[in-house]
């Protein structure tokens, strides 16, 4: 009797702890990864900041400068001197926006205080759709090493 | 200055649109500062005076220190930021904004026709600036028409009474005085003066007197209007009033920066 069609469109997963492999992407996006998160943020005097974690998922960060700053965002862990060109410098009243992706962050410094209306708004489908891409490229060859303490040989 | 100081940060994160530094100036070293960037600056509604300078971070000049001055008569739209993290030098001071009287104030004023157990009383001048934090096509910087209203008065007995009151950058004042005693006469004077940088102690300071009313008595119930204008009497730095009875007799005063003819 033939096996029936598998119904999962997903690429098969290696059990194999030592075989590197793509995550499954999740099967349904819930509330909390579809809400918006709207908030002020007051910068700090000195020093660089973390202002957005994508730790979870893709995010698209808007960022207000309220006041007249000067402010800089950027992707880089330093951004000082503020002015130094490290980072983006927010015009005030003017709406920016910076797609984050998945494992980076959004860093801020000042060198003064300034609220700056941040908005965040996720991207669950491409999540799903990073996540599909990878699965789709199957599983991952593990690094050579591995490969040669299982007897095998590099070429 | 009053204390404490007028801080910009909390107007920042108050949500205001602005930082609005009002303050009696108590000396003419008074220096105050913004720890905040502006996108444009005037001199303040109620402000008694009228040339307020300005200093700002300038990678340009050796010191660091760019200097500027407002008025009512020019206000300044333009992004200036407070470079804290930077240091004005020699002086090692965060590169704040700053801003202080280019006008000179002197407490310590005497009129020149004073004499030992006269006293004299200051208004002491406002310094009003207004520091925008959200950029503006103009800004429209005239002070508002201040009026000051005198009454009663502590005068010592056999002696004179002087009055104080800014007059910076003005052009048109209204006075009108009335002796409401309605038994004693009031000798009633107008000067003005204009400050100088000067050892007040010395028999000789170097201020400018202007005689605008000669000292003359104001029987009971009587009244005085005096009408001063820059095109006729110039322009000064203070209205010294003279006064030798307790009252009451109202004294009102009008200042504007327009001839109101």
């Amino acid at each position: 009797m033939p096996a029936p069609p598998r119904s999962n469109k997903l690429a098969p997963v290696s059990l194999n702890p030592s075989v590197a492999q793509a995550r499954a992407p999740a099967a349904t996006t819930g509330d909390a990864e579809n809400r918006n998160e709207v908030s002020t943020y007051l910068t700090k005097i000195g020093g660089t900041h973390i202002l957005y974690n994508a730790d979870r998922m893709w995010a698209k960060v808007t960022l207000t400068l309220k006041t007249a700053g000067p402010v800089a965002v950027g992707q880089h862990a330093n951004l000082t001197p503020v002015l130094s060109g490290r980072g983006q410098l927010l015009q005030t009243g003017v709406p920016t926006a910076f797609n984050v992706a998945k494992g980076h962050r959004l860093y801020i410094a000042a060198t003064s205080v300034n609220p700056v209306a941040v908005l965040v708004e996720a991207y669950p489908w491409l999540e799903t759709i990073t996540g599909l891409a990878g699965a789709a490229s199957g599983v991952v060859p593990a690094a050579p090493a591995t490969m040669l303490s299982s007897g095998k040989s590099g070429r | 200055m009053s204390f404490p100081q007028p801080q910009a940060t909390p107007y920042s994160v108050n949500n205001y649109g602005f930082f609005r530094l009002n303050t009696p100036l108590s000396s003419p070293g008074d220096i105050y500062e913004s720890d905040q960037g502006g996108h444009a600056f005037c001199v303040g509604p109620n402000s008694d005076i009228a040339n307020v300078n300005m200093a700002y971070f300038d990678d340009q000049v050796p010191t660091f220190m760019q200097f500027m001055t407002i008025s009512p008569t020019r206000s300044f739209t333009g992004l200036v930021n407070a470079r804290n993290d930077a240091q004005y030098v020699p002086a090692g001071r965060p590169g704040r904004i700053l801003f202080w009287s280019d006008d000179i104030y002197d407490p310590n004023f005497r009129p020149s026709a004073a004499v030992a157990g006269d006293t004299i009383q200051f208004v002491p001048p406002l310094l009003d600036v207004v520091q925008y934090f959200t950029p503006l096509a103009s800004v429209v910087p005239p002070r508002i028409n201040k009026e000051f209203v005198f009454q009663n008065y502590v005068v010592p007995g056999g002696h004179v009474l002087y009055i104080v009151v800014p007059y910076y950058g003005r052009r048109y004042a209204f006075v009108n005085f009335t002796n409401r005693n309605n038994v004693s006469p009031n000798t009633f004077g107008i000067s003005a003066v204009n400050y100088a940088i000067t050892d007040d102690s010395s028999v000789n300071p170097f201020h400018q007197e202007t005689t605008i009313l000669a000292p003359a008595v104001v029987a009971p119930g009587a009244s005085v209007r005096k009408i001063i204008r820059a095109t006729v009497d110039g322009m000064f730095d203070a209205l010294v009033f003279s006064l030798n009875n307790g009252g009451p007799a109202p004294l009102r005063i009008d200042v504007a920066d327009q001839d109101e003819s």
